[in-house]
């Protein structure tokens, strides 16, 4: 099912990638909260939850490093 | 005519330098708390109390318009109530001879970047170095990140590698230290062991149509070395001590492979729905070869008050599998070999319920103030003025289906000179 959706995605971004946007047209995807990074105050959740989680990576956080004991 | 003509480029240029050269400092603020009754360090069970407070400075410094440094300090300063549990079985009069990573702990890491961008190829690089320092870890980092954009900036690829390598005291519990290594009166008597990790990252960026765009990402992680936590004990299954106190009970310290590979792979679409709405949707799968598997989805909705002042409710669901090595308190199985001396049957043991099967539901709610041209300004000298850009507050609840309780607090502001 994942694979399927995944596939899907990647296809439609493919196919839409031919339309262009022009610079002058970037108004709304310029906008401080339309960025693709996650927000800064965002980074220690992050941190956290890849302590707490068995899992950790693709979100823009750390995936190694010091200690994840507590 | 000349004469104001060039009068006025000079002061464009003079302004777009200036622009170009702001120097920015960024000040966050985060505390957390937790609690649960399965902490791994008691062997499944027993109070995961802990809180941490984690302030946060970072800089930023245009050299020129090609090349900027920039610079992260940050320390955690951390009181654990279950670390507390190291020495629990230890008596009053053995515990003089033995120390342990104490009750309270201080983190302190910061790392360095250097971007160079070529503009007219659309290319950037950043260089990282990172040193991390607490009790019982030392950790060091490097990496490097090449990101280019397309001519009409709708696409963006960039790939980087990252390398980490830690230095860990060997903690164990009290009771089952017995080598005069394995004590620690001294900070340098503990027998150390390491651990690294490579990851290899990479992401696509796509502009889909002017109020829509995305974000593929994963990092293939690969780690070698110490991947248990030496303060993790495991309570087994232990048949011949039924009615014995705890401290009787087969036990040993926390054991698992010294590879691991785990691979994530993320998607983010961002979606301006009207002027005052807009919608940031995130999906990650995860899976490793400790047989752990995990869906990830968050939504974040900021909604703009006004044009400079927005909110965001944040929900975000988490569920995974349990690894192949975990099982709570007292069941992983025992046996007695042929001089009736207890061992375990499994070659790798955890009961540490971050690696159990869970759900984890995160919601909260942020705030932010951030006018175009700041929210207060201070002079200090003809060419030169300090910026207060922004002001940001985000707050976050955690509910685990195994019981665990947690929030965190982060406070982010941001000035520019």
């Amino acid at each position: 099912m994942i694979k399927k959706i995944l596939f899907i995605l990647t296809v439609s971004t493919l196919l839409a990638s031919c339309a262009t946007v022009q610079p002058y047209q970037k108004m709304y995807l310029n906008d401080e909260d339309m960025k693709l990074s996650s927000h800064g105050t965002e980074a220690f959740e992050t941190g956290i939850e890849g302590y707490r989680e068995g899992s950790a990576g693709a979100n823009g956080g750390k995936t190694g490093g010091g200690c994840g004991c507590n | 005519m000349l004469a104001v003509l060039v009068l006025v480029f000079t002061n464009l240029k003079a302004q777009d330098d200036k622009v170009l050269n702001e120097k920015e400092v960024n000040f966050l603020f985060n505390y957390y708390q937790q609690d649960g009754d399965h902490s791994p360090v008691t062997g499944g069970k027993g109070t995961e109390k802990l809180e941490c407070i984690a302030p946060l400075i970072t800089v930023n410094i245009p050299v020129d318009t090609l090349n900027s440094f920039g610079m992260t300090v940050g320390v955690d300063y951390y009181s654990s109530a279950s670390c507390d549990n190291i020495d629990m079985f230890v008596s009053g009069a053995s515990s003089q001879y033995l120390s342990s990573a104490s009750r309270q702990d201080v983190r302190g890491h910061g790392d360095i970047h250097y971007t160079r961008t070529r503009p007219s190829k659309h290319v950037s690089g950043t260089t990282t170095f990172g040193y991390s320092q607490e009790f019982d870890v030392i950790s060091l980092s490097g990496g490097y990140k090449w990101q280019k954009a397309s001519k009409n900036q709708n696409r963006d690829f960039s790939v980087g590698g990252n390398i980490f390598y830690d230095t860990w005291k060997i903690i164990k519990p009290g009771e089952l230290r017995y080598e005069s290594t394995e004590f620690g009166n001294e900070e340098d008597n503990y027998n150390t062991d390491t651990r690294t990790t490579g990851t290899f990252s990479i992401s696509y960026a796509q502009v889909l149509t002017k109020k829509l765009q995305i974000l593929f990402s994963s990092d293939i992680v690969y780690q070698n070395g110490i991947l248990y936590t030496p303060f993790h004990r495991v309570f087994f299954n232990d048949f011949t001590c039924v009615d014995c106190e705890e401290e009787s009970k087969f036990h040993l310290i926390e054991n698992l492979p010294r590879t691991r590979l785990k691979i994530p792979i993320g998607i983010r679409a961002n979606y301006y729905i009207n002027d005052w709405l807009i919608s940031r949707l995130y999906y990650r799968y995860y899976s490793d070869d400790f047989g752990i598997k995990s869906h990830t989805v968050s939504i974040e909705l900021p909604i703009k008050i006004t044009r400079f002042f927005t909110v965001y409710p944040i929900y975000r669901f988490y569920t995974q599998t349990a690894s192949k090595y975990f099982k709570p308190y007292g069941e992983h199985e025992m046996q007695l070999d042929t001089n009736y001396v207890p061992q375990a049957i499994e070659q790798y043991y955890t009961s540490d319920y971050d690696l159990s099967e869970f759900v984890n539901h995160k919601f909260g709610l942020g705030l932010k103030y951030s006018p175009l041209y700041g929210i207060a300004q201070i002079d200090i000298s003809k060419e030169r003025k300090i910026v207060f850009k922004k002001i940001e507050f985000r707050t976050v609840f955690y509910r685990r289906s195994d019981g665990l309780k947690a929030f965190t607090i982060s406070f982010d502001t941001g000035f520019t000179f």
